[in-house]
């Protein structure tokens, strides 16, 4: 099947096998890697990426169901080599730590600053609950997204 | 060759349900549909893809009834007015399942279809006698009722070429809530579940109670023992040392062969507890 979608801004039309995961087809036929696979069942939320401006979980979706949809991965936070305030703050406030979770967890805290610029910490919590840290640096990671709700996205 | 079809119109849809075999499949958020084919390892397979009909995205309402779309997702359900107006436990039911992305894509008519024991949406749409608009392959419409479309353990009653459309909910001036116990606070799977629906008169005097509890059989079950005891009671003064009893045939007579049950017992009187709580509001 002839996909057609726009990946990280730019337009994407490619041959594939439209059952294939979308996790696979992003790592495997877009090479972003930064598209982690964690738990494979839409719990630990490693492979989260922003579909139609929402954050979803790459595992349980097929590629053929993204024809025509937008897509942003860990890679299109990054713009004309400078970094997404989001990954700033996290470095800033030491909110990795192995960073396997990272991209997923970035992803849906963009994916709510989005909709909601000023959450609370409440709000945070809520939109990170299916990204799992293993690492046990949620704090810093909360604290993380609330400095930039005092800046801006 | 695998075939995956994104039907845009009834017409589309009809068109794919008549090319259906046994081994194309209904996908909608796909949520629980993909974890299935992962754990048993089916890799070959047909799709149709239902999420690019519009109209099953929407929520509407008319003079009487609410409907709902098979492919609203619990996000959409979440931040409906008409549905916290009219179905206040449907809101409830979706804000505590799964997470932000399982919410973001996971579809009523796909908690319905899935047909799971512990689907969260499902006591809910028993309580309020749900009815269910299914289309098949001829594009005949056909209206059954929640309990007859959901078997239970992961079976639904739909024929092969069949699809769920929407679900109507008549409306009503009931106050409803929902809630649940899992293994740990968010993204998880309800270990027990239950929706109570009830009416309320101006003296605070419960007159009509729907209760339904989830995850102690294979579908919903009616909790009549607690609506018995809830029936004719002020809502702000009910005996607990009554409701206990009730509460404990209740999970007895449902699952006495269960090691569960002891556990689920005391479970289902904190839900019970919970929901009394949230109805007194």
């Amino acid at each position: 099947m002839e996909l057609k979608l726009k990946v990280n801004y730019k337009n994407v039309k490619i041959n594939i096998d439209p059952t294939k995961r979308l996790i696979d087809f992003l790592r495997e036929d877009l090479n972003l890697t930064g598209v982690k696979e964690g738990c494979s069942e839409g719990e630990c939320g490693a492979c989260t990426i922003i579909l139609n401006e929402e954050a979803v979980t790459s595992c349980t979706i097929l590629a053929g169901q993204v024809d025509g949809c937008e897509i942003i991965t860990i890679e299109g936070l990054e713009q004309s080599g400078e970094l997404d305030v989001i990954q700033k703050s996290f470095i800033e406030n030491g909110a990795i730590q192995c960073g396997f979770c990272t991209p997923g967890m970035i992803l849906s805290c963009k994916a709510l600053l989005l909709k909601n610029p000023n959450p609370t910490e409440d709000e945070i919590k809520r939109a990170i609950e299916g990204n799992l840290c293993r690492c046990t640096g949620y704090n810093k990671i909360v604290k993380a997204v609330k400095d930039i709700t005092v800046k801006e996205v | 060759m695998k075939n995956f079809v994104s039907p845009k119109t009834i017409e589309e849809l009809c068109e794919a349900l008549k090319q259906k075999d046994n081994n194309t499949f209904v996908i909608s958020g796909g949520t629980d549909l993909i974890i299935h084919f992962n754990k048993k390892e089916i890799y070959d397979y047909n799709i149709i893809d239902i999420t690019k009909l519009e109209e099953f995205k929407k929520i509407n309402e008319t003079e009487n009834e609410i409907t709902i779309g098979s492919c609203v997702t619990m996000t959409q359900l979440e931040n409906s007015l008409l549905i916290n107006k009219y179905i206040p436990a449907l809101v409830d039911s979706a804000y505590n399942l799964g997470s932000q992305q399982i919410r973001n894509r996971a579809t009523i008519g796909g908690n319905v279809a899935n047909a799971s024991q512990s689907g969260d949406t499902l006591p809910v749409l028993f309580s309020y006698d749900a009815n269910i608009e299914i289309i098949n392959s001829t594009g005949k419409r056909r209206i059954d009722k929640i309990e007859n479309v959901v078997e239970g353990l992961e079976k639904n009653n739909l024929d092969s070429d069949e699809v769920i459309t929407k679900i109507i909910i008549k409306k009503s001036s009931s106050k409803s809530a929902f809630s649940k116990v899992g293994s740990r606070k968010a993204v998880t799977i309800s270990k027990i579940n239950c929706c109570a629906k009830i009416n309320i008169s101006e003296d605070l005097i419960i007159y009509k109670a729907n209760i339904y509890l989830g995850a102690v059989g294979p579908k919903p079950i009616k909790a009549k023992l607690i609506e018995e005891k809830l029936l004719y009671k002020n809502i702000k003064n009910i005996n607990h040392e009554d409701l206990h009893e009730a509460v404990y045939m209740q999970i007895e007579n449902a699952i006495p062969n269960r090691s569960s049950k002891h556990y689920k017992k005391i479970a289902a009187e904190g839900l019970i507890e919970d929901i009394l709580n949230k109805l007194r509001r």
